[in-house]
């Protein structure tokens, strides 16, 4: 029976619906996929963050947390937000033109690649067990821990003997498969797989709808197919690799910054701080990903002159990320720091010593860019993109997309020439996980230049 | 509004456009190899036991997805699988295969030059077209396709969770065998189970150290030494001992005297 497993999703989704309705003011703005999106955010990140408290109190992952905490944050809902409630509701077609069938078929179409994608993705990862090597070595293991003892008194953060699966990295992932394990009643290698297509089916949920917010139905539709058609995100997502789920917060935490950019509304700030808590503590990546995105935020307000929005951004998209992941981080201070020290390497000296690598890590990362079992032609498109768009890519606000989309990609060289590891084995294992990473970014980036110069015939 | 699909389709009035339309649907269509892969590999793994679905999973030559990322274990299978099919006419006929070290001989008596070396595929006319060194040491075998081939991580995998189903709640492992793959996979395996690979807790965190471990404590690997090994980490409270004989892994129960199960 899948009863249990479907019911550990529902309650994740239910408990970051509550959140999300809680946070947003205006639930219209958003289309019904957006939200369902959204939810899993918020659910992934609200849940993952109580299971982590309270493990630093003695309490090991177990149903009725979720229970007690869904309850609670519906009564919340029910008691202050009742009148929200409706507008839960799908909405009219709105900018939808009519379109001849010709035009709808193709929407047929697209949407039938799309469901059909989700479903063959999600019925392999629903009958194949864990056997990624990562996943076994580093995220699934964590799980187990934290599903077997609480995190204050584990030996495992402290065990030199196990610094091969990384201990201080985050754990929002990990408690997400502790959450469902507790829900099923034991560690079982395919059931914990539900999160697979419950990520997938939101990943693209969240992308469709924040393209809804400018987009019509058919021009969202379009490029969610092309999302939707990256094998390595497939796989990877089948696989429960962390790239995707941070993958997911980024590409929330960036376009909702960028349409609070635009929109100033103050929704969209709070949704991008709570995707960027969950960046934070999904992959130590999402540091450096939150850092360009408090710089991108910054430049842009500043070049703009909107000096009074810098203290809402501040606050929202730095101090409240780093506030509510602050408990992880102090803990994380406590654990043995034996593997790659790239905090201690980000110096440009650093960087200079090893300059002679830059030839290497650009000669090695085109092999991945045009690697066509993994990514098709995407990265051809994208920069097919970018030169015929590149007047509009550099101006305002599509520059803001723009810079979050390439400021990664150089962080993540500028990574590869400072590691200590070996880099031919290093990037064969990380460059397109990586890549992954804000490939969502990318696609919403050739949306907006798309539509910014009109590239497609059904514009 | 409404969209004429006339003016959709001035292909004359567009032709940036229709390269953009182009290229997107150009990505579209092979992206549609996704239900292809997924549907073969799902019809593969339905009505197999757990067991089965795992092995086929976790082997890089029967499950793509195990390949996904990994540019490297992608040209080897495209290699592989390629000189397969030109050597066995699409996997009607049989053809004998080398193992030796890193090394996988196939040997096709229609391939134009007598040896040609795709690392670490080498494809020859004949066996005596190899060198000595590999015809000797290599085993040999009649084969139809790259699934045939053995996976270390596949074996692992199953090893492991095999034993997850025999192993006691309370055991604890030591694990003598300078096996990453297997340190990695029975620690999450059997984990609540401790399993180490050394009597004193050591840094590991990768291939390099895992291997130094070994390196500085070299007398516990010679067999000849097993009862004393029995001996030394049975007194350090492990109820098991992982040891290769003769080839083959061996869990030993050091409370029972007894074999849990090979490899």
């Amino acid at each position: 029976m899948m009863l249990r497993e479907l019911l550990s999703v529902l309650m994740l989704w239910a408990i970051g619906a509550a959140a999300f309705t809680l946070v947003c003011s205006e639930l219209r703005r958003w289309t019904l996929p957006a939200k369902i999106g959204l939810s899993f955010g918020f659910g992934l990140v609200v849940l993952a963050m109580t299971l982590f408290i309270l493990s630093l109190c003695g309490v090991i992952p177990a149903p009725w947390i979720g229970l007690v905490e869904a309850i609670s944050l519906w009564g919340i809902v029910i008691a202050t937000r009742r009148k929200k409630l409706p507008h839960w509701r799908p909405q009219g077609r709105g900018r939808d033109a009519i379109a001849e069938p010709g035009l709808r078929i193709l929407e047929c179409v697209l949407f039938l690649f799309v469901a059909g994608v989700l479903f063959v993705v999600s019925a392999v990862s629903l009958l194949e067990p864990i056997v990624e090597w990562d996943v076994i070595a580093i995220w699934a293991l964590k799980a187990k821990v934290l599903l077997h003892e609480p995190i204050i008194t584990s030996p495992y953060f402290n065990d030199l003997s196990k610094t091969y699966s990384h201990p201080d990295y985050p754990l929002l992932w990990p408690f997400a498969m502790a959450w469902v394990w507790s829900c099923i009643g034991s560690m079982d290698l395919v059931k914990v797989k539900v999160l697979a297509p419950a990520l997938l089916a939101s990943l693209l949920f969240l992308f469709f709808g924040l393209l809804r917010r400018k987009e019509s139905r058919r021009r969202a539709l379009f490029f969610t197919a092309v999302l939707a058609g990256i094998p390595v995100l497939l796989t990877q997502t089948s696989r429960m690799v962390t790239d995707v789920p941070l993958a997911f917060f980024v590409l929330g935490a960036f376009v909702c910054s960028y349409f609070w950019l635009e929109s100033e509304h103050a929704d969209d700030l709070r949704i991008a701080a709570a995707f960027a808590v969950g960046m934070l503590f999904s992959k130590n990546e999402g540091i450096g990903l939150w850092f360009i995105l408090g710089i991108m935020v910054v430049t842009a307000l500043a070049t703009e002159r909107r000096i009074k929005f810098l203290l809402p951004a501040g606050i929202w998209l730095g101090v409240v990320p780093a506030l509510v992941t602050l408990p992880w981080f102090v803990f994380r201070l406590g654990i043995p720091k034996v593997h790659e020290d790239y905090g201690g390497k980000i110096g440009v000296v650093y960087f200079l010593n090893n300059v002679s690598r830059v030839p290497e890590v650009v000669g090695s990362s085109l092999r991945f860019f045009l690697n066509w079992e993994d990514w098709r032609i995407f990265w051809p498109l994208a920069l097919l993109l970018l030169v015929l768009t590149l007047t509009h890519s550099l101006r305002p606000p599509t520059l803001f997309l723009f810079l979050g989309a390439v400021l990664p990609l150089l962080m993540y060289g500028y990574v590869y020439v400072i590691t200590p590891w070996n880099l031919k084995e290093l990037m064969e294992a990380t460059a397109s996980r990586l890549l992954l990473q804000i490939a969502p970014v990318w696609g919403f980036l050739f949306a907006e230049q798309v539509h910014a110069r009109k590239l497609l015939p059904f514009d | 509004m409404k969209i004429a699909l006339s003016n959709v389709f001035d292909a004359r009035a567009q032709p940036l456009r229709w390269l953009v339309f182009a290229a997107f649907a150009t990505m579209l269509l092979w992206s549609c190899r996704a239900f292809f892969d997924f549907g073969e590999l799902l019809l593969e793994l339905q009505g197999k036991s757990f067991l089965e679905r795992g092995s086929i999973g976790a082997s890089e030559w029967q499950c793509f997805l195990s390949r996904s990322g990994r540019i490297e274990k992608q040209q080897i299978f495209s290699k592989a699988h390629r000189e397969f099919a030109l050597a066995t006419h699409g996997g009607v006929e049989s053809t004998k295969v080398i193992f030796s070290g890193n090394v996988v001989a196939i040997v096709n008596p229609r391939t134009r030059s007598p040896s040609r070396t795709l690392e670490p595929i080498t494809v020859v006319r004949a066996e005596d077209d190899l060198p000595g060194e590999i015809v000797s040491k290599g085993s040999v075998a009649l084969v139809r396709s790259e699934k045939e081939f053995s996976s270390d991580i596949e074996d692992g995998w199953l090893w492991t969770v095999e034993l997850a189903r025999q192993l006691p709640p309370d055991a604890k492992v030591f694990l003598n065998e300078p096996s990453l793959m297997l340190y990695y996979f029975s620690t999450f395996m059997w984990y609540p189970r401790r399993v180490d690979v050394a009597t004193q807790v050591h840094k590991i965190s990768d291939a390099e150290t895992f291997e130094a471990v070994f390196r500085n404590d070299p007398s516990r690997l010679e067999a000849i030494n097993l009862e004393s090994l029995e001996q030394k980490v049975s007194l350090l409270g492990y109820t098991h001992l992982v040891v290769r004989e003769d080839g083959e892994l061996k869990m030993l129960s050091l409370r029972t005297g007894g074999e849990s199960n090979q490899q």
